[in-house]
């Protein structure tokens, strides 16, 4: 009874899904970084309206890039270090699985977030 | 059937870490029905040896085969058909110990939560089942990951000082454990500084810095 691809990928999105709500301060510090830094920015520099609004694409993209780098640290890191991926990475899947399955549990719990913030 | 085409054969397998040859031409086999004490001093290689079997880490030079086929060949396949317990636990303190069986041990194979249940109760664990890891103590957690190598219903197993932090209850009962699986027909490599008191054919490799 060998588990299948599609069943691994929801197994493991699932695992990371859980452990993040478990530890939801990984998923809230880079979002307060992220309004820190897009309400302090024109705050700080007291620039004209009409300069904020040219310049606010720009901003929002470096402070969403900025606070994704605090969360990604997180993606491998734990899992290596308490030998989690060395089980994983033994589970008879194949690493493109278990690697698809946690970069989109990480996307659906930074970048989705960020999104919608 | 002879033992290098029906179980795990290690052969000529040197392995170095950064200017140190760790593995130095090192060949074994072990057969179904065998377990294969790994013993030596620190820092021999011993663990480098358990994860070269895994094929987490390849060798340089040399072969590990499986049923007599290299272990490069289909790792996916051979992986699915081994039990590995690192000297760490590898268990999340985020998830109970039940949960942290079932994000594994259901990659390899479909199980119900009553047969993972019991597995823990037959290491001894049932009583952490719903306990954060991260809760349990160093010797719940080595039981934990026992109870999850029982699980995998795999027929090589390959432990890393499986005894670490047991109680002498939990010696007995991983002894147990190794007889009864190698009494089925299964392999067991493992890498252990005490004496094995194992029943059952066993063979120690000692290896020499």
């Amino acid at each position: 009874m060998s588990v299948g691809t599609a069943e691994a990928l929801v197994l493991v999105l699932r695992r990371e899904l859980v452990l993040s709500f478990r530890r939801p301060e990984q998923i809230i510090q880079p979002l307060v970084f992220f309004l820190i830094v897009t309400t302090l920015f024109p705050l700080g520099l007291n620039l004209q309206i009409s300069l904020l609004r040219a310049m606010g694409p720009g901003v929002l993209w470096v402070a969403a890039l900025l606070s994704s780098l605090l969360s990604l640290d997180a993606l491998f890191r734990s899992d290596a270090d308490d030998g989690t991926l060395e089980q994983l990475a033994l589970a008879g899947q194949g690493l493109y699985v278990i690697v698809a399955a946690k970069t989109l549990a990480h996307w659906l719990v930074s970048g989705a977030a960020l999104v919608v913030v | 059937m002879n033992s290098a085409n029906d179980g795990l054969c290690v052969e000529k397998v040197h392995v170095w870490r950064g200017d140190r040859h760790v593995l130095k031409g090192l060949s074994f086999e072990v057969a179904r029905g065998e377990l294969l004490h790994v013993s030596g001093p620190n820092g021999v290689g011993k663990t480098t040896l358990l994860r070269v079997a895994t094929g987490l880490l390849r060798p340089e030079q040399g072969r590990v085969s499986w049923r007599g086929k290299p272990i490069a060949s289909a790792p996916e396949q051979y992986q699915s058909e081994l039990a590995y317990c690192s000297h760490e636990p590898a268990l999340k303190g985020d998830l109970s110990a039940l949960e942290n069986l079932k994000f594994t041990v259901r990659l390899k194979r479909r199980v119900d939560d009553d047969e993972l249940t019991a597995c823990l109760q037959r290491t001894g664990a049932a009583r952490c089942a719903e306990l954060p890891a991260r809760s349990l103590s160093a010797g719940q957690r080595r039981r934990v990951a026992m109870a999850r190598v029982l699980a995998m219903q795999a027929p090589l197993w390959l432990l890393d000082e499986p005894f670490t932090n047991l109680d002498a209850s939990g010696v007995d009962l991983v002894s147990g454990l190794l007889a009864e699986h190698i009494e089925r027909g299964g392999l067991a490599l493992v890498v252990a500084h005490n004496e094995l008191k194992v029943a059952g054919k066993s063979r120690r490799l000692a290896l020499q810095g």
